[in-house]
């Protein structure tokens, strides 16, 4: 194990939708390896520029002198987000997650794009900007199509369309809500996914099996989960995801369809699944972050 | 050279454009934003764009609202690897999009802007009180959405602003004042063309008629690192007393023109001209 020679401190930031049970098991599993542990809720946050220098301060506290920090945000937070990670990457603080991971992880389509110049295997994926290319988009894509808001999470703003009478409502409504149109081929499924959670080189998986009448798989919807071992065929893929995203931790969904598998989103900020598994991936994440924070800072 | 002119609406700015690439002799197809599609399979990605074959095209221009930004972002990247020529690169309309994010940007590089406090939440204002001097604008932010801009006098009616904020509020930002007469400068490539409005106390705003001015060196340095450092080189740069109070990734050329009695689109064109090597 690495050894430490000063004391190390950690920062976690919780978005506004941070779950209690979550951010409490992260800072109790960086008690164990950080001898100052905070946590920060973001609308405490401010930031201060001036004379070229920006500040990232909570309090009197200047948030650029933690030796590491796991900022949880979502894309709710994206208006700070965007800020408060940018100024942590020109930080010497260490950052297990990327601005351009934040960013493009909060994006539907984008994260399908860029895993797919990847080699990553992606179902067809189209974004509209307005209504009129639905019908030529729907042609590739093909019907059932998956209809999703760019940025839902938990499932949530993500639909299924069997045909373009189906269609047409939900578009209707997206298009009252200004909101752009994410258009994905359906991928037919044995009625489960693998949420690959990656930390590091590791991989660590869990199959959440839809519950009866849900097409979707999130725990939050009623699926349940089960750890699994990790498939190594998709090794590779997953570590590429991840990597192309600059993610250290993260939840990459893999779908094991007929026709093969397929990456259906990255989080960035996966749920923990404490239901489940209590405070296991937290205290792996936070391994991860305390080791990583070592050899950051010479210290291993 | 063939270039595409993506916009919300064939407004005067983008006819003028189109006619002075038609001028001179540059195929050039106009298409609306709203008529545009990315579509991805596998490796590749496409850009569906009516009857436009972009495969066919070596530039871009493109004017869009920051609101277009979740499809102009991933549209940027696709132009860029695939060696396609546009005024704007990828991040920008992320950058120019969130003002905050945008001077915070414009700090952390050195360029000069007026000291910006950006808060979390208003609740936040008592924090800043003693380190701030008055007057400052107050300015709310919801999602990407300004609500609120207002010049504040004292920390009393700054607290009282911040108290009375209603609805949803994901950033506030309390920045200097910065006194002096607003510099509209229209960045294109290295040439900046500008006018100024001066500052009406009484209105608490830039009004009245704009004037012609030649900018110094310094001013014009200044206008062309900050559209450059955040990814534009084609760019509207708001000056106010040696600082820069905004930036935008659109550029109205038929106000400008009509100020400057000059032709911007001309200075576009012959931009475009020179980035893609065509003549």
């Amino acid at each position: 194990m690495a050894k430490k020679q000063r004391p190390l401190k950690f920062l976690l930031i919780e978005g506004k939708k941070s779950a209690d049970k979550a951010a409490r098991n992260i800072i109790n599993a960086a008690k164990r390896h950080f001898d100052v542990v905070l946590s920060v809720p973001i609308d405490k946050i401010r930031i201060e520029c001036a004379n070229g220098k920006t500040r990232l301060r909570y309090r009197n506290i200047d948030l650029t002198k933690f030796d590491a920090c796991y900022p949880r945000l979502f894309y709710e937070d994206f208006v700070m987000g965007q800020i408060i990670l940018d100024i942590l990457e020109n930080s010497d603080v260490f950052l297990p997650v990327s601005l351009d991971g934040y960013q493009i992880a909060n994006h539907k389509f984008y994260t399908t794009m860029v895993l797919g110049k990847v080699d990553a295997p992606v179902p067809v994926t189209a974004l509209a900007a307005g209504q009129e290319p639905i019908t030529s988009i729907t042609e590739s894509v093909g019907f059932p199509v998956v209809v999703k808001l760019l940025s839902g999470f938990g499932g949530k703003g993500v639909m299924l369309a069997k045909s373009m009478d189906e269609l047409k409502p939900i578009i209707d409504t997206l298009n009252v809500f200004k909101e752009f149109i994410c258009a994905q081929e359906f991928v037919k499924n044995k009625g489960y996914d693998l949420r690959c959670y990656v930390v590091g080189n590791d991989i660590h998986a869990v199959k959440r099996f839809a519950p009866k009448g849900e097409w979707r798989t999130n725990v939050s919807r009623g699926a349940i989960a089960k750890q699994v071992d990790f498939p190594d065929k998709y090794r590779e893929t997953i570590q590429k995801c991840a990597k192309v995203l600059g993610l250290g931790v993260c939840s990459v969904d893999l779908l094991e369809g007929e026709a093969g598998p397929s990456i259906i989103e990255i989080n960035f900020c996966p749920g923990m699944i404490v239901k489940y598994f209590g405070d296991r991936f937290a205290q792996i994440f936070m391994e991860y972050i305390y080791e990583e924070t070592l050899k950051s800072k010479m210290l291993a | 050279m063939r270039v595409v002119v993506i916009a919300e609406a064939k407004n005067k700015s983008i006819e003028l454009l189109l006619e002075k690439f038609e001028d001179k002799k540059i195929e050039a197809s106009y298409i609306r934003l709203s008529k545009l599609a990315l579509l991805t399979e596998g490796k590749k990605t496409e850009v569906i764009a009516d009857s436009v074959k972009f495969a066919n095209y070596d530039a871009v221009f493109i004017s869009a609202e920051p609101t277009a930004t979740p499809f102009v972002e991933p549209l940027l990247v696709e132009l860029q690897d695939r060696g396609i020529y546009c005024n704007a690169r990828p991040e920008s309309f992320y950058l120019t999009a969130n003002k905050p994010y945008m001077y915070s940007a414009l700090i952390s590089k050195g360029i000069s802007a007026p000291a910006t406090r950006i808060l979390a939440s208003p609740a936040l204002v008592d924090e800043v009180l003693p380190s701030t001097k008055f007057p400052v604008f107050f300015k709310a932010y919801a999602s990407l959405t300004q609500t609120q801009l207002m010049k504040v006098n004292s920390s009393s009616a700054l607290k009282s602003v911040a108290k009375s904020l209603q609805g949803k509020t994901d950033a506030v930002v309390i920045q200097d004042f910065a006194k002096g007469d607003r510099l509209q400068c229209a960045v294109i490539g290295k040439e900046v063309y500008a006018y100024r409005q001066k500052w009406d106390d009484a209105e608490a705003a830039h009004t009245g008629k704009p004037q012609v001015i030649s900018l110094s060196d310094k001013e014009k340095q200044l206008a062309i690192k900050a559209a450059n450092n955040l990814g534009l080189d084609i760019a509207t740069v708001k000056l106010v007393n040696g600082m820069v109070v905004d930036v935008s990734a659109q550029l109205n050329i038929e106000g400008f023109n009509k100020v400057l009695s000059k032709e911007l689109e001309k200075a576009v064109v012959d931009y475009y001209q020179q980035m893609t090597g065509a003549r």
